[in-house]
């Protein structure tokens, strides 16, 4: 299987541009993170890549073969994503079951068995209506319908969002399972970060409709510091390399540094600590004339 | 596994013969009714089955253009999150309307042979014609609402519904005059070859609104 | 193998050095099985492919070796390749941190061999 590559796509709503250029390559075999604010344009993102919703410039292509409405792409393809609990219409009375069962026509590589022990383990009840499930529940069907549907690109979009950390934790479990597994390709957007860091091999941020980086995490952390001290030495020792989100405390100054290379020494005027991913991810996105 | 376009039909198909299958239900309650209001009447096998077929025509346009209003909004994004394409989606809604129309036209064409009712075929065939031609209505609506809103559908809808009450309120006074000529069998072709190019068109507006169609 | 992970080191390090320790303590011996890639992944919840990467590691390090269709196991040996390896870094990694916090807290060098004198630890 190859790559699912999305190539200068842009998306406008109206006047609205929602994807600037976004150039961005999914290779198979690997944990993804996507990370962005809310609003920065994930969803959208994902739903251009997996032909649900249509690029308003641009391509989309898994293996050199265009994405939209190809039936051999779209069955190696699962975006699996929150289910609204109201329609236009009044509540979402379809039942779990009939989720389940619309799911099995539909994805080619479906698990039945895998996809009853998963209702088993998250303790859904099929025959409810998806309007009166609890949040946790809900987040439990969209985790069930992604996992079981066995597909070689599977995307969440905020699958943990709404459950505890108990139900967290075994989810970040059954991806390791099922990864260790099959290798099958997963891309989860969360805004829970820190707790998946380590899962992710390769990291994506985007803001604002671009991507800010689509890295390795190892290979992305090891570049990136925390850099503290006197503030006029701070400046010193950090000069020259990209700096975010400096922060002071009476003469006390403490940057974000993200370099191009890892940086053996940043002299002994200064402290420098590792960055983790949250952090890092904070210190790029903040908007530091709002603070927010 | 069987292709894309044959699970989905399939699917689709079978979400037809479910509408069929509540709005039979509907009937053997009404049919129920029908017994017991009409228990001291003369004809009351008569009066079951006029308004049986009556009601399951009715019915057909009803639930037709429902289910195709709510197809757009909410099932056919279902599907097509879970990897149907946007053309199966679109023959599937026509394969779901045409089971379920069908279903219904042949029982209440065998009611109508069972109990020797035959001026009621007429009816149930104008009926057919109607369902058919609100279905694809209801799917061009139901793309309409999900881009503008409920809102300014139901005012719509609302001015429409005027205009045919207005129509209807008309038609009445000739009503007699028109559902004679009907059963002529003449008008019937007239008004099949017409339904069918009237379809043809909507359907082309519908396929058109269905392939750039977002999920929500 | 109860340590939680930290965010100083890299990952696969931090893995690879957890079992290196274990080595050392004693807690796995010559010739016993190491947890698998699978097995480390679950327990820390990081992903397959870096705690392979810290078996992989070791492996180059000749620390542990692959018995095919059964596992990872610890190399003869292991122990002392481990120490003196470790010793190589000692000054590095330890002795230069004692050292500047002492220089930031007023210790001298007297005071210092004097705490290292008393020790009964070694």
């Amino acid at each position: 299987m190859g790559t699912l590559s999305g190539k200068n796509i842009v998306k406008k709503y109206g006047k609205d541009t929602v994807l600037k250029n976004v150039n961005i390559d999914i290779e198979t075999g690997k944990i993804y993170g996507l990370i962005g604010r809310n609003g920065a344009g994930k969803t959208t993102l994902l739903s251009i890549l997996t032909a649900q919703n249509p690029a308003t410039e641009g391509t989309v292509t898994l293996d050199g073969q265009p994405v939209w409405e190809n039936e051999e792409a779209l069955s190696h393809i699962c975006y699996s994503r929150e289910i609204p609990q109201v329609t236009m219409f009044g509540p979402n009375s379809m039942k779990v079951k009939d989720y389940l069962k619309t799911a099995k026509v539909f994805y080619k590589y479906w698990d039945e068995a895998y996809a009853k022990e998963l209702v088993a383990l998250f303790n859904l009840n099929p025959k409810k209506r998806v309007s009166k499930l609890s949040k946790g529940m809900l987040s439990s069907l969209t985790i069930i319908i992604a996992l079981a549907s066995k597909a070689d690109i599977t995307i969440l979009d905020e699958p943990v969002a709404g459950l505890d950390v108990v139900a967290r934790e075994q989810f970040y479990k059954l991806v390791i399972d099922e990864y260790a597994q099959t290798g099958r390709t997963f891309i989860i957007s969360t805004h829970i970060i820190e707790e998946a860091a380590s899962l992710f091999e390769k990291v994506i941020i985007i803001d604002d409709g671009q991507i800010v980086l689509q890295e390795n995490t190892e290979e992305l952390l090891s570049r990136a510091y925390r850099v503290s001290g006197e503030d006029t030495l701070v400046d010193k020792a950090t000069d020259g390399f990209k700096v975010y989100h400096p922060e002071s405390i009476g003469r006390n100054k403490v940057v974000t540094v993200l370099a191009d290379e890892p940086v053996a020494d940043f002299g002994d005027d200064v402290q420098v600590e590792p960055v983790a991913l949250q952090n890092l991810f904070y210190a790029m996105c903040v908007d530091d004339r709002k603070g927010a | 596994m069987k292709s894309l376009a044959r699970r989905s039909a399939e699917h689709y198909f079978i979400q037809g013969i479910k509408i069929f299958g509540l709005v039979m239900g509907l009937q053997v309650i009404l049919a129920f009714e029908f017994f017991l209001m009409g228990a001291e009447m003369t004809d009351m096998l008569g009066y079951i089955v006029q308004n049986v077929v009556a009601f399951t025509g009715m019915f057909m346009i009803l639930f037709n253009t429902i289910y195709a209003i709510y197809g757009p909004n909410w099932l056919d994004s279902v599907v097509l999150s879970m990897g149907a394409r946007r053309k199966d989606v679109f023959w599937g809604q026509i394969i779901q309307q045409l089971t379920f129309i069908t279903g219904c036209v042949i029982v209440s064409l065998a009611i109508c042979f069972i109990f020797d009712r035959k001026m009621l075929v007429g009816f149930t065939f104008l009926a057919a014609a109607a369902s058919i031609l609100a279905g694809v209505i209801g799917t061009v609506i139901g793309y309409k609402i999900k881009k503008f809103g409920k809102i300014v559908m139901m005012i719509i809808i609302m001015i429409m519904a005027c205009l045919g009450g207005v129509v209807g309120a008309m038609a009445a006074v000739g009503k007699q005059i028109h559902i004679s000529a009907l059963n002529n069998g003449l008008s019937l072709t007239v008004i099949g070859v017409g339904t069918i190019i009237v379809f043809i068109l909507l359907e082309l507006w519908a396929y058109k609104l269905n392939s750039k169609c977002m999920v929500n | 193998m109860i340590q939680n992970l930290g965010e100083d080191k890299s990952i696969y390090l931090q893995i690879s050095e957890m079992i290196e320790d274990e080595i050392l303590r004693d807690i796995l011996r010559e010739e016993e099985q190491v947890p698998s890639t699978t097995e480390l992944s679950k327990f820390y919840k990081i992903n397959p492919a870096t705690a392979a990467k810290g078996i992989n590691l070791l492996v180059d390090k000749g620390i542990i070796y692959k018995k095919r269709g059964i596992g990872m196991f610890v190399c003869e040996g292991a122990k002392s390749k481990i120490q003196e390896t470790r010793k190589t870094s000692f000054y590095e990694n330890y002795v230069k941190k004692i050292i500047s916090e002492a220089k930031l807290i007023g210790i001298d060098k007297a005071e210092l061999k004097k705490m290292i004198d008393d020790t009964k630890e070694l």
